[in-house]
């Protein structure tokens, strides 16, 4: 009786750990993306920040042909490290791949920073990498509490 | 009980004559400014047509005798180097913010690439690569322009261009030779000099740009080579005016279009509509006096349409002298 039991709540508590897990990444939510990233550029930064012409974003953040479905970006004019993307994916599942994507900007803008404008690099080390759904989003900026206020209104 | 009445209305007639006379003086200067400005515009895009228009080749802009050039310059007064600093070309000298620019000469010039009557559309963008510091990426991210690879980086300068992985992949930074050897490009815009205005050493950054081009073009060539102008800061927001300043921009300037004139390249005089008409940038134009504010991107993108060498102009200027390379992992 014992062992079944334990055998039970064993599996029971499996199912749960795994619940957990995947609970984050496929919400079935849905984003303004072009609004999300709009709000956080407008809330989060000091700097100036401008969108950036969708067309341009596969080219600076490396996404493979086909696997963005639609995205949003506020750059800095260059004055500071300050960044902002909201990308849907066609499939969930890339969303792994695409957060990696971000964390490599993150790292190769934070080794160009170092020796350009030091002061920067501790917002890249605070970048926000975010995923929910089919949603991803990278921040870097100023105010990443507020930020993540914000990313959680919208179900981040 | 009249008196009094005449002179207080006497007052007021002097009052409104002193405030006429003001306000007259005030149009003067500020109108004849904006007249000098608009006749330099004027003498700069009716400079003489560069190479593929003319259809000369670009080497024999190059080939301008040194006896032309002094010719050219004996030629100079006064007035015209005024007028060739408001319009934002770069004066053999360099010229201190707040001078009376009376000692440059004037730098008419068939590198110059002059307004062309039709403006191109994104798609002449298409095979080019643009390189060059974070002015150059704050002009990808903000001119709303649609094509066109970017190898930027923040803070690049000549060395780091020649030599440093500074350039993003997914698979970490990589050199601008390794990164240019990855596709094929015919044509190159280059925006660097900024991060180099503290070299001193003109000649040697004269050699090393030139060394850096030339190695750009045996991994492209035939690229159309496109030099643009470094841009003028706003030395009153600037923290490092001990270099950063626009005597040293007139200076980087002068050596680039003497590059171009003489390698065959193009000079894109940025400066041309970022200039306040005094050797400086915009006044509010940018917010640490560096990096221009978005509306400013979008002009410099209209400004590179209206600016071009049409594609069926054939550029010979680099195929007798350069060898397609793919030695990708050479630094320049």
């Amino acid at each position: 009786m014992m062992k079944k039991f334990t055998t039970i709540l064993c599996t029971a508590s499996m199912a749960l750990c795994l619940t957990a897990c995947g609970g984050g990444k496929e919400k079935d939510i849905t984003v303004d993306t072009a609004k999300l990233a709009n709000e956080l550029q407008a809330a989060v930064t000091s700097d100036t920040l401008s969108e950036t012409a969708s067309d341009m974003l596969s080219s600076i953040y490396f996404f493979e042909d086909g696997v963005i479905e639609e995205g949003a970006a506020y750059a800095s004019s260059g004055a500071t490290a300050c960044e902002i993307a909201v990308v849907k994916s066609k499939d969930a599942k890339d969303t792994a791949n695409v957060e990696k994507l971000f964390q490599t900007r993150v790292d190769n803008q934070s080794s160009l920073y170092a020796s350009y404008n030091e002061g920067e690099v501790k917002k890249l080390d605070e970048a926000i990498i975010k995923s929910a759904g089919s949603y991803t989003v990278l921040c870097v900026c100023d105010d990443p509490d507020k930020a993540n206020d914000i990313l959680k209104d919208y179900g981040f | 009980m009249g008196k009094p009445k005449r002179k207080r209305a006497k007052k007021q007639d002097h009052l409104i004559l002193n405030l006429l006379i003001l306000v007259t003086v005030v149009l003067v200067v500020f109108e004849g400014r904006l007249v000098v400005t608009m006749f330099t515009y004027r003498s700069v895009t009716n400079a003489s047509p560069v190479t593929a228009q003319s259809g000369t080749s670009a080497s024999s802009t190059g080939s301008m005798t040194e006896s032309q050039q002094t010719e050219n310059a004996s030629t100079t007064n006064g007035s015209s180097s005024m007028e060739a600093s408001l319009a934002g070309l770069p004066g053999n000298l360099s010229i201190p913010e707040g001078s009376d620019h009376s000692t440059t000469s004037a730098p008419s010039s068939n590198a110059v690439v002059p307004k062309a009557s039709t403006p191109v559309d994104d798609s002449y963008f298409s095979d080019a690569v643009f390189i060059g510091d974070s002015r150059m990426e704050g002009f990808r991210n903000a001119s709303g322009i649609t094509q066109g690879r970017f190898f930027t980086s923040v803070g690049m300068s000549l060395s780091s261009m020649r030599s440093e992985n500074i350039i993003q992949t997914p698979d970490g930074n990589i050199t601008v030779a390794a990164a240019l050897s990855g596709g094929t490009y015919n044509k190159i815009y280059i925006m660097l000099g900024t991060n180099d205005l503290g070299e001193y050493d003109w000649n040697s950054f004269q050699d090393g740009f030139v060394s850096a081009v030339k190695r750009f073009q045996e991994i492209q060539p035939g690229a159309l080579i496109y030099i643009c102008s470094v841009i003028y800061v706003e030395e009153s927001k600037v923290d490092s005016t001990q270099y950063v300043n626009n005597a040293n921009v007139d200076k980087i300037n002068s050596i680039l279009l003497d590059i171009c004139e003489e390698q065959g390249y193009h000079y894109l005089n940025l400066n041309e509509f970022l200039s306040n008409g005094y050797g400086a940038l915009i006044d509010g134009a940018s917010s640490d006096g560096v990096h221009i504010y978005p509306d400013y991107c979008k002009q410099m993108l209209d400004y590179l349409k209206s600016h071009y060498i049409p594609v069926n102009q054939p550029d010979d200027t680099s195929s007798d002298e350069t060898e397609a390379t793919t030695d990708a992992d050479d630094s320049v």
